[in-house]
């Protein structure tokens, strides 16, 4: 770990003021202190953002919830009536590591952290495209199951986070602070990989303030199904994130997103629109299901492959709706 | 550089602390080093296997991945503030301990006792938020942790039971005892007692080496090549060595070329063989300063070809040791096999595909060297004090006499820290430097430097006739060392599946090569693991085909005791007949306790997404047998004492030896101490093949009669009457027809002896190989056939123990089939080009608490008449029968077979969805 500089602002302008590119923000640290300790990042200081207000705290009203950014997630979780009222979102924050990392890590921290791909962790694979090399590793490597299926990046590393997908899948807006003021904007368009240096808009000099997760209408049911490689907890090989109106049988609305797949959450707006006013039966969860898996590639490689994964989303895909079923 | 300390005030155990620290550090380094808080441990220093937990603000919390300077301002408990701490001098107390302390003490929820302080910080979080909390909290509430030595049930036991929840406390660790024969009753052995060094261990005091601070103590920073196989043209130190704090630095220049045992690996080299490889180390007064020295280190390769797998064998190949590629080979044979193959109506053969696993105890690698002129005091956290000592009296040229080896509590080894690297460097650092040096791997040093299990293949061939009988059993093995294989010839363990439990004609050949990988050493069970795994897929097989219930038709097979082995771990030995068995009972009541009958006739015929089976597979291990001293003392005051030299890794070592003695010397078990884990101390064998009570407990045994007969001799005057007639009873000799008692004290007093008895004991047991520990082992699994996801719902163990000298041991010993747990599901160290790609506890997945199902123990006692109290070995039987029972379960559930491990979600999957195909 190089030795940087530490910062504890008080307020958000002295924090905006301290960001450039060379400074990180630090909230739980669960994943950036890991890059460090691996000298993949060597920033000249840290801003910790514990004592930021904005970026604190949890307040409901009947539109939804505003999540502060550095909210550790158990605190999200321990929110009372989240469970009733916001389903996807509890299943999603349930399943994120462990005990600890629930308590240490902020669900800001977890939109933003950096994939976990084994070469782009690796102190020694510095041709990895992240980190401005000129080799997409598992193209010539090892590409079994964390790798993507979907999307046309060439960095074929997937976005880890469980929450994400849910709050795509919710139409949830994010808060972000820049040194111009302030700007809001969907989780759809936070999590577009702009270049390969990031998996989504923020900008080096921005702070993401807060997130707001819109109540789901009465009659909403959410799932969120996670496969991991052992039982107890670990990185997704793939999830689901599900949010759904089903009336008399008839899906009236339907959000399904996919975890880890990709280096951003990925909609199956496909799946979507073949399920959207129709009425649900195993024929057609299967049909849903096969598409899900249609346009999935796996890595082209000379080695192992990830090609299991596509059998995965289709697992998944019609796991979580034959949920709806029931 | 830049030296940016920050004065900062930690609020730790409720006093407040004022430091200056370097923002980078972590609050784990700043409680360990600066306040010496050392319960805190670093097992993977990325939030990944929750041995540093501690409390921030009453929530449990990573003080590896916590800044010291993001902790400032918030409440800091650790496990030393958990309970008050001792009065000076003073003994902590049970009855003054937390109660969960107390439980995990109770429970004996602990071998090694690395993981021990932050399961307990966890587990003490978790209580404070819920106070009684269901097994399904704590199985959900506690994956945090990982306890590598798999103490999982007597660790839900202890948190049911300190959150006052006897009953369910009982429920989870369901052990049945079975005595296959008479067995004598016992005072002291077969009782569930605390482990020696229990208390130490729960709050935080326990001295690991990884602990150890010495005066001066400077510490160490291993250089490691970023190439497979190159040679070093040129190292500049120069600036390194000018760094702020650097002491010195230490290069290949620096070493003398010897060569030691085995003879294919320099301590540091002029050439590296694998991504990993030691380059140089530097010492500085910490280790930050040492690490940031290591990047001014420049070194000029030249590359060399590497080759990573087979390959190695062909003619072309580049040689990576002197004589070649070929680490070793061997070929035994029993019988004529072909000829069985002749007369067999079916035969079935296969191969069967290992990944490289790793043994990763939480405790790194770890050795602190210490010279005084020409005297050399190493502490290491090692499984083998007097190799150890051997081997630095050897590489260094000093006389044995000149080394001590002192092992303190070492966390973890199984089966590995045995090779010497990191305790060479160590020596050879202190020396340049002229100060007592530590060095403590990383995890990421550990996984890659340290060794892993050989890996490779097997093919088996095996032929049976209809009527069920074994015809002939072959087997063809290659295995990859890696780039060396220190320890790690280990081929010959996996003989003993087919040799050593079956009848038939068999032979057994292997080679091992060398490559420029990650070098493979020794773990627990060695390649027992791999063999039994493919020789019990095929016998599982070959009983379908015959249309025998698989039980049967190992029973029908199996040696019995008389049966005369001629070779045991693949080494020919004197004809001798097995002692005795607890096979059949284990296989019996093994099915009782699974339900055997009620599961699917027919592979895969269940229905649903989510199918059920269940599966089995036996395991036969011999305990091993080598030459032991111990010694058993009296004190004039009364108090016994064992002294042996044995290094504990946390399989309980020390209290059974304490044990031992308590039983012969009629005192009870509490009133014995023990001294142990240094090369002052009478010779042990290292902690390896499953022999530890076996040879040091019979040593100790020997010690103790002696020991006895000498006191009962002092006491003859004080009673008038003969030894003979004297009897002790909890500590009180008494003449044997009734009659005043007195106390050892007494007879010291009475005697006018002011100085201690001395028993001594030596036992040899080297005509003693014909012990085996036998074992079957039982799954139910269920596969989610949408997602290949595999659990494993319900398991039994079933072991022929000898006798349970000390069941908890024994348990906590068969709890270790997490190893293999892991092994069978989800363990695989990935290699890519020769990178390691995932020497990390995320990406390398053991089984936490959450992985580990719900086990029930049978432990049948047979009364072993070679073993001390009855005892046979029970440390590696275990593990091999896990990946076969698993396997078969998964066949039984959906009718697939798996002959490759881990059986991945991903190869689940695929598998599946290529039989869907195929329908």
């Amino acid at each position: 770990m190089n030795n940087f500089s530490y910062h504890r602002p008080q307020n958000l302008n002295d924090a905006l003021a301290l960001l450039t590119s060379d400074v990180r923000p630090l909230g739980g640290g669960t994943d950036l202190l890991g890059m460090l300790k691996d000298g993949l990042l060597a920033p000249a200081a840290l801003v910790d953002v514990q004592e930021l207000s904005e970026l604190h705290g949890i307040t409901e009203s009947d539109a939804g919830l505003r999540i502060g950014a550095a909210t550790p997630i158990a605190d999200v979780l321990a929110w009372p009536g989240l469970w009733k009222n916001h389903s996807l979102l509890a299943m999603a924050c349930q399943v994120v590591g462990f005990p600890e990392i629930r308590t240490m890590g902020t669900i800001g921290g977890n939109l933003c952290q950096r994939p976990r791909c084994v070469y782009f962790r690796h102190p020694l694979a510095t041709r990895c495209l992240k980190r401005g090399g000129d080799l997409c590793y598992p193209t010539e490597g090892r590409a079994d199951g964390l790798f993507a299926v979907f999307g046309d990046s060439p960095c074929r590393a997937v976005h880890p986070s469980d929450i994400a997908p849910a709050l795509v899948a919710l139409h949830a807006t994010l808060q972000i602070a820049a040194p111009g003021g302030e700007r809001t904007v969907s989780a759809d368009q936070f999590f577009s990989a702009a270049d390969l240096s990031r998996e989504n808009i923020l900008r080096p000099d921005e702070l993401l303030v807060s997130i707001e997760a819109p109540r789901p209408a009465t009659g909403t049911r959410g799932t969120y199904l996670k496969s991991k490689r052992r039982p107890s907890h670990d990185f997704s090989r793939a999830a689901v994130a599900l949010s759904a109106v089903v009336q008399d049988g008839v899906v009236t609305q339907i959000d399904l997103v996919l975890g880890s797949v990709a280096l951003v959450p990925w909609r199956l707006g496909a799946v979507e629109q073949l399920l959207a006013g129709k009425r649900l039966n195993a024929t057609l969860v299967r049909e849903a299901a096969d598409l899900a898996a249609r346009d999935a590639r796996p890595v082209a490689t000379t080695g192992p492959s990830n090609g299991s994964k596509i059998a995965l989303v289709r697992g998944l895909v019609f796991k979580a709706l034959s949920g709806l079923m029931a | 550089m830049i030296d940016n300390r920050q004065t900062i005030t930690l609020h730790v155990n409720g006093a407040a602390h004022t430091l200056a620290v370097e923002p980078r550090w972590t609050l784990a380094r700043v409680l360990r080093e600066d306040l010496g808080l050392t319960g805190t441990q670093i097992g993977c220093d990325r939030a990944e296997c929750g041995a540093c937990a501690v409390h921030l603000d009453g929530r449990a919390a990573y003080a590896c991945t916590t800044l010291a300077v993001q902790a400032e301002g918030r409440a800091i408990t650790t496990i030393e503030g958990l309970s008050p701490a001792p009065a000076a001098g003073g003994e902590m107390r049970l009855a003054d301990l937390d109660p969960l302390q107390r439980a995990f003490v109770e429970h004996d929820a602990l071998q090694c006792g690395f993981c021990t302080p932050g399961f307990i910080m966890s587990a003490r979080a978790l209580l404070n938020q819920k106070p009684k909390p269901t097994m399904d909290d704590i199985r959900f509430g506690l994956i945090g942790n990982i306890c590598r030595c798999g103490a999982y049930p007597k660790i839900i036991a202890a948190v049911l039971d300190a959150s006052d929840q006897p009953e369910l406390a009982r429920a989870a660790e369901r052990v049945t005892r079975h005595a296959a024969t008479e067995l004598p009753p016992l005072e002291v052995l077969g009782a569930y007692v605390p482990r020696n060094e229990a208390i130490d261990k729960v709050i935080g005091r326990a001295d690991f080496v990884s602990s150890l601070r010495l005066p001066g103590m400077a510490h160490a920073k291993v250089l490691r090549s970023p190439h497979a196989h190159a040679r070093i043209v040129q190292i500049d130190t120069s600036r390194a060595e000018q760094a702020p704090g650097v002491l010195c630095v230490l290069t290949h220049r620096d070493m003398p070329a010897a060569l030691w045992t085995p003879p294919d690996a320099h301590i540091l080299d002029d050439r590296v063989r694998y991504i990993g490889d030691e380059v140089a180390a530097v010492v500085a007064e910490t280790e930050d300063k040492a690490a940031d020295a290591l990047a001014l280190i420049t070194v000029e390769y030249e590359l060399l070809p590497a080759v990573f797998d087979e390959r190695a064998l062909s003619a072309d190949a580049a040689p990576i040791h002197e004589g070649g590629n070929t680490a070793g080979t061997m070929n035994i044979a029993r019988g004529d096999p072909d000829a069985g193959f002749a007369e067999a109506d079916v035969v079935i053969e296969d191969t069967f595909h290992f990944a490289p696993v790793h043994s990763s105890p939480l405790q790194a690698r770890v050795a602190v060297a210490h010279w005084e002129g020409d005297q050399l005091t190493v502490w290491a956290a090692s499984r083998s004090p007097f190799l150890l000592k051997q081997r630095l009296s050897q590489v260094f040229g000093l006389p044995r006499e000149a080394v001590r080896v002192l092992v303190n509590v070492t966390g973890g080894s199984y089966g590995s820290k045995d090779e010497s690297r990191v305790t060479f460097l160590a020596a050879a650092l202190a020396r340049k430097a002229g100060r007592p040096v530590r060095l403590w791997f990383t995890r990421f040093e550990e996984m890659t430097a340290g060794r892993n299990r050989p890996w490779g293949r097997i093919h088996i061939k095996a032929g049976v006739k209809r009527d069920g009988t074994l015809t002939a059993i072959t087997s063809e093995s290659l295995f990859n060392s890696g780039a060396y294989s220190g320890g790690g010839f280990s081929i010959g363990r996996g003989a003993g599946a087919i040799f050593d439990m079956y009848r038939c004609a068999a032979r057994y050949g292997g080679t091992m090569h060398y490559s420029n990988l990650p070098p493979a050493g020794s773990y627990r069970a060695l390649n027992a693991v791999h063999s039994t795994f493919a020789v019990e897929s095929i016998i599982d097989r070959l009983a379908e085909a015959v249309q025998i219930d698989p039980l049967e038709f190992r029973r029908k097979n199996c040696v019995r005791p008389g049966d005369l082995l001629t070779q045991v771990d693949g080494r020919p030995v004197p004809p001798l007949p097995l002692s005795t068995s607890g096979y059949e009972e284990c296989l019996w009541l093994g099915a009782e306790q699974i339900g055997w009958s009620a599961r699917n006739a027919q592979p895969g015929a269940g229905s649903g997404r989510r199918l059920r089976g269940i599966g089995f597979a036996p395991v036969v291990y011999g305990t091993g047998s080598d030459e032991s001293d111990a010694e058993v003392e009296i004190l004039p005051d009364g108090h016994v004492g064992v002294l042996s030299g044995v290094s504990d890794v946390g399989v309980g070592t020390r209290t059974v030896l304490a044990m031992i003695a308590a039983e012969v010397l009629g005192v009870p078990y509490a009133a014995v101490g023990i001294r142990s884990g240094d090369t002052n101390l009478p010779n042990a064998p290292m902690q390896a093949g499953s022999r530890i009570t076996f040879t040091v407990g019979w040593a100790t045994k020997l010690a103790a009669e002696s020991a006895r007969a000498q006191l009962l001799k002092l006491a003859e005057p004080l009673f008038e009457v003969a030894a003979a007639d004297l009897r002790i009873e909890r500590g009180v000799i008494k003449p044997k027809d009734g009659g005043t008692g007195h106390t050892f004290a007494e007879v010291f007093t009475f005697a006018g002896r002011g100085t201690p008895i001395n028993g001594l004991g030596h036992s040899t047991q080297q005509a003693k190989p014909a012990v085996q520990g036998f074992g079957a082992h039982f799954a139910e699994v269920d596969v989610d056939l949408d997602t290949g996801d595999v659990r494993v719902l319900r398991y039994v163990a079933a072991h022929d123990v000898g006798r349970a000298l000390n069941p908890h041991g024994v348990e906590n010993q068969i709890y270790g089939l997490a190893q293999t747990l892991g092994q069978a599901l989800s363990e695989e160290l990935v290699f890519d080009h020769g990178l390691t790609l995932n020497a990390n506890l995320s990406q390398y997945l053991m089984p936490t608490l959450g992985d580990f199902p719900p086990v029930d123990v049978v432990m049948v006692e047979t009364n072993e008449p070679l073993g001390p109290f009855g005892a046979k070995g029970i440390g590696e039987p275990p593990l091999p029968p896990v990946a076969p029972a698993i396997a078969n379960a998964i066949y039984n559930a959906v009718g697939v077979r798996f002959n490759s491990l881990p059986i991945a979600r991903d190869a689940v999957l695929a598998a599946l969805a290529a039989k869907e195909a195929a329908r």
